[in-house]
This record gives C-alpha cells, sequence and structure tokens, in this order.
C-alpha cells in the first residue's frame, strides 16, 4: 500500500507537470490539443537519441543518470520547443489566422499527433526502450519511506519546476500578460498585450513541462512510440477536472488522478494475485482516469475550479 | 480643434451591419455623451473605436492619425482607452494586478501613475491585494475606469460606467468622471442611458438604429422632444 | 484491376456509411466524438463473435446466419451508447470528445489483452461471408460491393429521411438553440441520445459489414487512425451536414489512403515494417495541406452546410 502511494505520488507529479502545460494550453489557445501528449513523447525520444551520441560520462552518486542526462534533457528540451513553434508557425497559426473552429483545431491537432507518432515510430522503432539498463533499488529514507533514489530527484526536480513556473505566471510581466489573456482576452488586448507573443510563450512553457515530464518518465518507466498518447487521457482528465486554464487544477488534479490511477489498479491487481485470477490490471489505468472525469463533472461542469468563460 | 473624427462610418458583426454612415467628433477637453435606446449601437461603436470590430467604411482619425486598421493594442499605444460595459475587469487578478496591466504600455512610473490613479478612486487603495472578481458591482466599475486610466490616455471611452449601480454611487462615479476630464485634462466619450451623466457633459448625441439623430449642446440636447420621448417617462 | 477497384469500392462504401453517422452525431446533433472506432469495433467483433465457428481460443462460435450478427453488431452497439449517454451526454465540446477518446481506448485494450473474449492480438479468422461457397471467389468481390452499395443506400436515405422529419427538425432547433427548444417542451437530452444510439448502431453495422468482408478481425484494424480519424477527416473534406458531400468525402479520403500504398515500392527494406506509419505520415501531411488551403472542404453546398467551420468573425 505504501509503495503505491509512493509510486503514484511520482507518477502524479509527472502528470501534473504535463497538466499544468496543457491546462495553459488549452485555455490560451482555446482548443484541446491532441498532440500534446506525442510532444512528450518527443521530448523522452530527443533525449535518447542525445544520449546516443554522448560518451559515456558516468552516473550520479546512487543515481541511474550523470550528467550526460542533464545535457541530453537540456536538448530535449530546446528541440521539443521547437518543434511545437515548428508546427504552431506552419500550421496552427495559419488555422488561426482563417478563423476556424475550436473543434477543427482540434482535429487538426490530432492529425499533428498521428505525424509525430509515425514519425518516432519511423525512426526509433516501435520496441520499448530504456535509458540505462541498469536497475534501481528502493533505499530506506527517514520517516519510513522506501523510494528510489531516481524517484526521490524526480520528485524534487518537478517540484522545483512547478515553482518556477508558478513564479513566472505570478511574478513576471509575460507570464500576468498570459494571466489576462486567460482571463479576458479582448481586454487583455485593449491593455496593449500582445496575443501572438503570449501564445509563443504559452508554447514554450507546455513544451518545457512536456518534454521534462517525458524525459522523468522515460526514467522513471520506459520508452516507447505510443507513451505520450497513452498519457493524453490522464492529461486530459486531470485538466478538465482541475478546470480549464487553472494552474492549481492542474495541479490537484495531475496529483489525484496519479495517485488514485496507481492506488485503484493496484489494489486491484493485488486482489486478483491473491484469488489467483489472471488479469493484467494496470493497463486499464485510462479507464480509471476516465470514470474520474465523468464522475467530476457530472457534479461540476466546469471542473474543481474551473471558471465560466465569457 | 478635434482630437476624434468619424466619418461615415458603417459596420456591424458578420453579414450584419449595426451602424449606418455614422458622423462625429469630440474635441480637446470636452465630454460627449452619446445616448439611445438599447440595441441603436451604442457599445458597437465604442468596439469599432477601440479597434475590436473593423469598420466596413468609413474614416477614423484620433489625433491626426488614422486608425481604421489599426488593432486595439496599438489604438490603446495612441492614447484611446476603452472601458467595455461588461466583462470590463481581470477576475481572477488583484486590484494591483489589473491596474498593473493598465499600464501594460507604460513601461515606467507604473507605481506613480497607481498612486496618482487611486487619488481619484481611494477606495481601492485599501484593497489592493484583493481579488477583483470578489470587489462589489460599485467598486468594480472603479477598477474598471481606473484601469482605463492607468495610460495617461487622452481620450476614455466609457460604456454606461454608471450601469447598474446604486443611485447614490452613480452620482459619485459620475462626479470622479467630472474630474477626471477636468483634473486631468482627458476628453471623455461617454455611452450612457443615464440623464444624470448627459448634464455632465458639454454636448450630447442621439443614436437609433444605427444611425446619429440629432447633436447639440447639452441645454438645448434635454430639452429636445425626440430626446424627452425617449426618456421622460421612463 | 477490376478487383482492385472494386475492393477499393468496398471500403468506401463501408467507410461513408461511418462517415454518415458521424454527419447525424456531429453535423445534425452537435457531438463531437473522437471515439467512434469504439462502435465500429464492437460491432464488428460482436458480429465475429455470434456468428463464427466454435474455437479453443476464445468465446464465440454459436455459429449465427451472418444477418443475426448484422443484427447483433447493432444492438450490442447501441445498447452500449445508450448506457454512455446518461454520463457521457451532460458534457459538451472538448470534454465529450475525450471522454469518447477514453471510451474507444479503453475498449481498444479490452479488446487487445482479454484474449478469452477476442483471442487478442490474434484476431479471429475463418469470419462467415455470406454466400461465400455459392459464388467463384473470384468474383465474390463483386457480390459484396453490391451488398455494400445497398447498405450504403439504404442508410443514405434512413438518415436523409430523418433529418427532415419532424424528428430531424427538432434535433436543427436543439443545435441552433437549445435553451429555446427546451423550453417551447421538447426534451433535448431525449432527442440528443435517440440521436447518438441510432447513429452508433449504424457505426455497428457498418463494422459488421466489414469482417464479413473480410473474413477476419483483430485490433489493428480499428486503430484511432483508421477508424476514428480518418472518418472524421472524411466528413470535414466532404464538408460537414451535408450527407451526399461526406459520402464523396469518403470516396476521396479512402483513394488517397489506398493510394499512399504505392508508397510501399520506393522505401528501403530496412524501414519497410513501417510502412504503416509512413502511409500515415503521407496521408496526415496531405490533408494537413489541404486544410490549409481548402479548410470549408471540396462539395460544400451554402446552404446546406452548417457553419460548425468558421467562427463567428468579430
Amino acid at each position: 500500500m505504501a509503495d503505491l502511494l509512493i509510486s503514484g505520488i511520482i507518477y502524479g507529479s509527472i502528470i501534473t507537470l504535463g497538466a499544468i502545460g496543457l491546462t495553459l494550453m488549452s485555455d490560451i489557445l482555446n482548443f484541446f490539443n491532441f498532440a500534446y501528449g506525442d510532444f512528450f513523447t518527443l521530448g523522452a525520444f530527443s533525449a535518447l537519441a542525445v544520449l546516443g551520441f554522448l560518451p559515456d560520462m558516468g552516473t550520479f552518486a546512487g543515481l541511474s543518470f550523470g550528467w550526460g542526462m542533464v545535457i541530453a534533457a537540456v536538448t530535449s528540451i530546446c528541440v521539443t520547443v521547437s518543434v511545437m513553434l515548428f508546427f504552431d508557425f506552419i500550421f496552427f497559426k495559419r488555422l488561426r489566422n482563417i478563423g476556424v473552429t475550436s473543434l477543427f483545431m482540434s482535429l487538426a491537432s490530432l492529425g499533428v499527433s498521428f505525424i509525430i507518432r509515425a514519425a518516432v515510430n519511423i525512426i526509433w522503432g516501435p520496441k520499448v526502450r530504456y535509458y540505462t539498463p541498469a536497475i534501481q533499488i528502493s533505499r530506506d529514507l527517514p520517516l519510513g519511506i522506501r523510494m528510489k533514489p531516481d524517484e526521490l530527484v524526480i520528485l524534487i526536480c518537478a517540484l522545483i519546476l512547478v515553482v518556477a513556473v508558478f513564479y513566472f505566471l505570478k511574478k513576471t510581466k509575460t507570464g500576468k500578460a498570459m494571466r489576462a489573456v486567460s482571463d479576458n482576452k479582448v481586454l487583455a488586448q485593449a491593455t496593449g498585450v500582445e496575443t501572438d507573443r503570449v501564445i509563443m510563450w504559452t508554447w514554450i512553457v507546455s513544451g518545457v513541462l512536456a518534454a521534462v515530464a517525458g524525459v522523468f518518465y522515460g526514467i522513471q518507466v520506459q520508452l516507447s512510440p505510443t507513451m505520450g498518447w497513452n498519457f493524453l487521457i490522464p492529461l486530459f482528465v486531470a485538466v478538465i477536472m482541475g478546470g480549464v486554464g487553472s494552474f492549481w487544477g492542474a495541479l490537484i488534479g495531475g496529483m489525484t488522478i496519479g495517485i488514485s490511477e496507481e492506488l485503484i489498479t493496484g489494489l486491484i491487481q493485488n486482489t486478483f494475485n491473491a484469488v489467483d485470477i489472471q488479469a493484467n490490471i494496470s493497463v486499464y489505468k485510462p479507464a480509471v482516469a476516465f470514470v474520474f472525469v465523468i464522475v467530476i463533472l457530472l457534479i461540476k461542469p466546469y471542473g474543481l475550479l474551473g471558471k465560466r468563460k465569457g | 480643434m478635434s482630437i476624434l473624427t468619424i466619418d461615415s462610418v458603417t459596420a456591424g458583426y458578420g453579414a450584419q451591419d449595426v451602424l449606418f454612415e455614422v458622423s462625429f467628433h469630440i474635441d480637446y477637453g470636452e465630454i460627449v455623451a452619446l445616448i439611445g435606446p438599447n440595441g441603436a449601437g451604442k457599445s458597437t461603436l465604442l468596439k469599432v473605436l477601440a479597434g475590436i470590430i473593423r469598420p466596413r467604411s468609413g474614416t477614423i482619425v484620433f489625433k491626426g492619425t488614422s486608425l481604421v486598421g489599426s488593432s486595439p493594442q496599438s489604438i490603446t499605444g495612441t492614447g484611446m482607452s476603452w472601458v467595455p460595459q461588461e466583462e470590463n475587469i481581470f477576475s481572477s487578478m488583484t486590484v494591483q494586478e489589473n491596474l498593473e496591466m493598465g499600464a501594460y504600455l507604460l513601461g515606467r512610473d507604473v507605481k506613480e501613475r497607481i498612486d496618482e490613479v487611486c487619488a481619484i478612486f481611494p477606495q481601492l487603495r485599501d484593497r489592493m491585494g484583493q481579488l477583483a472578481g470578489s470587489l462589489s458591482g460599485g467598486q468594480r466599475q472603479m477598477l474598471a475606469v481606473a484601469r482605463g486610466l492607468m495610460i495617461h490616455p487622452d481620450l476614455l471611452l466609457l460604456d454606461e460606467p454608471t450601469a447598474g449601480l446604486a443611485p447614490n454611487l452613480v452620482q459619485m462615479m459620475l462626479e470622479k468622471i467630472k474630474q477626471i476630464a477636468v483634473n486631468m485634462g482627458n476628453s471623455v466619450f461617454l455611452v450612457t442611458q443615464t440623464l444624470d451623466a448627459v448634464r455632465l457633459s458639454d454636448r450630447g448625441y442621439l443614436i437609433s438604429a444605427g444611425r446619429i439623430k440629432y447633436e447639440d449642446k447639452t441645454d438645448s440636447f434635454l430639452v429636445n422632444s425626440e430626446v424627452r420621448d425617449l426618456y421622460f417617462g421612463g | 484491376m477490376i478487383n482492385y477497384l472494386s475492393s477499393y469500392l468496398v471500403m468506401s462504401c463501408i467507410y461513408a456509411i461511418m462517415a454518415l453517422a458521424l454527419n447525424l452525431q456531429w453535423g445534425y446533433t452537435g457531438l463531437m466524438n473522437f471515439g467512434i472506432g469504439a462502435f465500429y469495433m464492437v460491432g464488428a467483433y460482436t458480429s465475429a463473435i455470434l456468428t463464427g465457428a466454435p474455437s479453443a481460443e476464445h468465446v464465440g462460435g454459436f455459429g449465427l446466419p451472418v444477418i443475426a450478427g448484422i443484427i447483433g453488431a447493432a444492438l450490442v452497439s447501441g445498447i452500449i451508447a445508450y448506457l454512455l449517454s446518461f454520463p457521457a451526454l451532460k458534457l459538451r465540446g472538448g470534454p465529450f470528445a475525450i471522454a469518447l477518446l477514453a471510451i474507444q481506448e479503453t475498449l481498444y485494450l479490452v479488446i487487445k489483452n482479454e484474449s478469452w473474449l477476442t483471442n487478442g492480438v490474434w484476431g479471429i479468422r475463418g469470419i462467415t461471408r455470406p454466400f461465400f461457397n455459392l459464388l467463384n471467389p473470384r468474383h465474390y468481390v463483386f457480390f459484396y460491393l453490391i451488398i455494400a452499395a445497398g447498405a450504403l443506400a439504404i442508410t443514405f436515405f434512413a438518415i436523409e429521411k430523418a433529418v427532415n422529419s419532424p424528428w430531424g427538425r427538432v434535433l436543427k432547433g436543439i443545435r441552433e438553440d437549445e435553451t429555446l427548444t427546451s423550453m417551447s417542451g421538447k426534451n433535448c437530452f431525449l432527442y440528443r441520445m435517440q440521436s447518438f444510439v441510432f447513429s452508433s448502431m449504424v457505426m455497428g453495422i457498418a463494422g459488421a459489414l466489414y469482417v464479413h468482408y473480410t473474413g477476419f478481425v483483430s485490433p489493428q484494424v480499428f486503430s484511432p487512425l483508421m477508424s476514428t480519424f480518418l472518418v472524421w477527416l472524411m466528413v470535414m473534406v466532404g464538408g460537414t451536414g451535408n450527407n451526399r458531400g461526406v459520402i464523396l468525402g469518403a470516396f476521396l479520403v479512402w483513394a488517397i489512403w489506398v493510394g499512399s500504398d504505392f508508397l510501399t515500392d520506393f522505401v528501403p527494406a530496412s524501414i519497410a515494417t513501417q510502412i504503416g506509419f509512413i502511409r500515415m505520415f503521407f496521408v496526415g501531411s496531405i490533408l494537413g495541406v489541404t486544410i490549409l488551403t481548402k479548410p470549408q472542404g471540396l462539395l460544400t453546398q451554402k446552404l446546406l452546410t452548417i457553419e460548425l467551420f468558421r467562427e463567428e468573425s468579430r
């Protein structure tokens, strides 16, 4: 039970990173970007590619990765954000300028997701990959917690990143402009905010979050071309649950989904194992998220912290 | 000398025109009222001026420059500030942040400007950290106008600033508007359904079904029979 | 060559049926369903299980006649849609799309993993093809073309009749102004549910038609690309709300997909196994270009096309 909780927290923090990025994007760009999961995949695989080029730089004490991963992650962030900006420039921006409906944008993003997934499949093949063959063992920490060192690092880094994004939104001029656009787009324009710049920053921030989350997931679990697509459903659920555009909502939604997916599927699996029923329950994690969103939306149609958009 | 001249502007939403060959002007330092029944196109006219709606035809000249086709951002940058009737604040941001957004194009001396604006609306000073969405109706209106003032506008466009306010607050808001025009030297273009606001102005225009029907100095405006028909008895 | 063409036509007809059903859901009812593949897949597997021969690997083998399989497919799809209506129809727009996507993914997982039911990724073989034994196998495709085209015609007329009937007019009213329509006493939920269930049943039938044509079914056929995205493209290319248009859209998009098969010859052997994705890439790019240049669909009839495409300009 305790280790389910721990892995749920780790998984939840990865989802939270993605959910914050997705909630900003869905709100400010006003459509649900079905390609977001594949940017997550792109982030993970870009790091893999970079690692392949770098010489062996050893690992940090106790961790499964070292400076190589740091370089790979930073490069991956740059690559992922560039690719996202590229797609915006050649595709989504033009659709915005034509003035297409939100549905059309979502559909278009579905198409982009296929393109990226296909590209990843073609370049790296369909098999599951790992950053490193080394396996980590859980260590004992104070307060009776058992965690792998990698997991602790992921948790701390995720926390730092979340705080950084929060600070960015709360204190910087660009962050405030983003919040203003999210709150009242017309009024923001009337105060002089250039929506194109805000959109660009939205892609950048959510791109950073997607890439980092992808790398973390790769470290924690594995890499596969459909990793991001499978992640979409928990991500969307977390965003909708928390209310589109709400930073705190994404945080609460992400952690809730992460923890409950692990706990619920884990408990069911343990029960099945105990009574000797053969079943692989963990694949049904998306179903848990799905049930969650239905229940929440029936009670609070705009999400827990969502606002009614004008 | 006119700060704003509109000539023969026709505009609307999509295929539907709402304004037909509207022409008027505002001089420096004037308070001009626009009065008319619901649906006459008052708010639409302000949106056209603010750059939210692009006119189909006609000219708009502000301080000597044509504004047709300009974005709302650049129009605000030239010194025309628009305060909409509804959804005129950032409700998820604090009072202070709202004012800061008002000063987005200012670049410097933001704190000083906030102080100046709070001198006119002292109720805001105590509430800087409060979320704008939790303000009362009257406080919200004040914040909306204060936000519009942050940019040192030469022309302030106010869309029904006293709508929905209790009578004593209406009086107070009108006094503030007078104060703004007189002390800060702004020109004000005021869309209103309130006769008191007309009395406050120097001149008035009557708009109905998208066309300017009548225009005069306030004293004569108030005794005009068409204006009286529209507003007396209601 | 003629065989190749007929095969293309059969699949186009089946996809056209899907497109008509989606058009009813989206164009006429405003349901943004990104999980239509679920109903197609469920219909296919239901019919396969009902009509197939007994097998040690999976449930089924009831050996029922094909027509029973088709009816079963419609029923099961319809029941699933009915049950889903209660929670799902309370959602709108994006959340509805995601919910249906989640349903599709979940059902896809069930079918892939629960081998006792569906034989998992190995699929079900030897599905009955109607009258297969009576005809020369080489001519079978022509026979099936008649069946498929007939089914398409029936679907088209049925849907056209439905949308032009009083029922259809209420649906239109709901789409244009739901508050007003419900205030005039109509139970909007009921109408939307009827449309959702009916069109899901049609999708189930399309799935059944598919398996009885190929004689084989496996989960890969029902990937989100092939079963959901492609159909959406057909509807967008043909023009939302335009029934004739979406039929043409189906034939056109399927032609592009089938046409992309030629790429197999140009691809080096080392990545030949990824050919599915390469074609996906190719088709996705072509359609991306189409979207950018002719976004309103190729066949928009000004009168009939519902303005769901372009936002009200400011």
